[in-house]
């Protein structure tokens, strides 16, 4: 083998490395940005207010384990009887909540929620909630 | 960077070429649709300008947006939005990628099958993504957020996992798909009857190559 073809094996490889940790570093990045899924745990007296355009819905939760807005969210759907459209997206693995009580995005306006007031700037499904909070689902515009 | 002097160009094998290109851009995007920003348009396009130049930078990318958006849309993936929508952000990613194939058409008569060139269009791919994903936000904010400055910082804001992901996507999918096409490109596939596309004199050609014929 020429020393020019053994240089260059070596920089293939070296390429190589470099892609794959540029790659998992990048897979890392990605993880840390998007959030840390959340593990079922009890919470207690949870609120819950859903505000579409020309009505809502409010639930109390005084035990449960649905600790995080996307799954309060479906069990409150599960108490009033109305339905939840949500898409998992990869690969965030995080859920976008499409529709609620037949009320899609579309037109500027989405479904977003707030936690005590403040605008959930990561995916329903990894915000994770403790006792005594108040999420509040509203199908607007962005208020920013 | 050396340069190839004698590029003999077979127009049917650049159209073969081309094809194969869109067909790549088209299957992966529609493929990897619900992985949000992983798709192979940006290294097709960038590879179209790189490869078989200006005419066919136009060409590849929006044969490959055509085509894959109507498999999106028809199919039903791409969501519930307004036709005025639809046409909004196809502008923004469409010019998007026509861009990335400008940026491609730079690097034509640069790129050998060796791991320095490979390595240099997965650069310029690396800041073309990026340039894509900033571009693409500003269609975001025209068409989904306030138009304040709030708006568009939060466009922004939102940009950052979806450009990570864009990024991991093209360092890995420009290695790849860039090695089989500047191989192929410059070697053709004897095996299939398929003459190279650009031809070096022997003398261009030394030991130190990758990717030999």
């Amino acid at each position: 083998m020429k020393l020019g073809e053994i240089k260059e094996r070596y920089k293939a490889i070296l390429f190589g490395t470099v892609v794959v940790i540029g790659v998992i570093g990048l897979a890392y990045l990605g993880n840390y940005i998007t959030g840390q899924p959340v593990e079922q745990g009890q919470v207690r007296n949870l609120q819950i207010s859903i505000v579409g355009e020309d009505w809502s819905i409010d639930c109390t939760m005084e035990e449960t384990t649905n600790n995080t807005v996307y799954r309060l969210l479906l069990e409150c759907s599960e108490i009033y009887g109305f339905e939840v459209e949500g898409t998992v997206w990869q690969p965030y693995n995080a859920v976008f909540v499409d529709s609620v009580n037949d009320v899609e995005n579309g037109d500027g306006k989405w479904w977003q929620y707030y936690v005590n007031g403040k605008y959930g700037e990561i995916s329903s499904d990894r915000k994770q909630l403790f006792d005594g909070d108040l999420v509040e689902w509203r199908f607007e515009l962005p208020r920013f | 960077m050396r340069r190839i002097p004698d590029v003999r160009v077979k127009d049917f094998n650049k159209m073969g070429f081309a094809l194969a290109l869109i067909l790549v851009g088209v299957v992966g995007r529609v493929l990897l649709y619900k992985y949000s920003n992983f798709e192979t348009v940006l290294v097709v396009s960038l590879l179209a300008g790189t490869l078989l130049g200006k005419v066919y930078a136009l060409i590849v990318p929006l044969a490959t947006m055509a085509i894959s958006d109507l498999a999106i849309y028809t199919l039903g993936f791409g969501g519930h939005y307004g036709i005025g929508i639809i046409i909004g952000l196809a502008f923004f990613t469409w010019t998007g990628f026509l861009f990335v194939g400008f940026i491609g058409t730079r690097l034509k008569g640069k790129v050998i099958c060796i791991t320095k060139s490979i390595a240099l269009v997965t650069g310029v791919g690396m800041i073309a993504t990026l340039i894509f994903d900033v571009w693409t936000t500003v269609g975001y904010w025209l068409f989904f957020l306030p138009h304040t400055a709030g708006g568009f910082g939060i466009a922004f804001v939102q940009l950052a996992p979806f450009a990570v992901y864009h990024l991991m996507s093209s360092l890995m999918f420009i290695p790849l798909v860039g090695t089989i096409f500047i191989y192929i490109h410059e070697n053709g596939i004897p095996s299939l009857n398929i003459s190279p596309i650009a031809r070096k004199s022997d003398d261009e050609r030394d030991s130190t190559e990758a990717c030999p014929a």
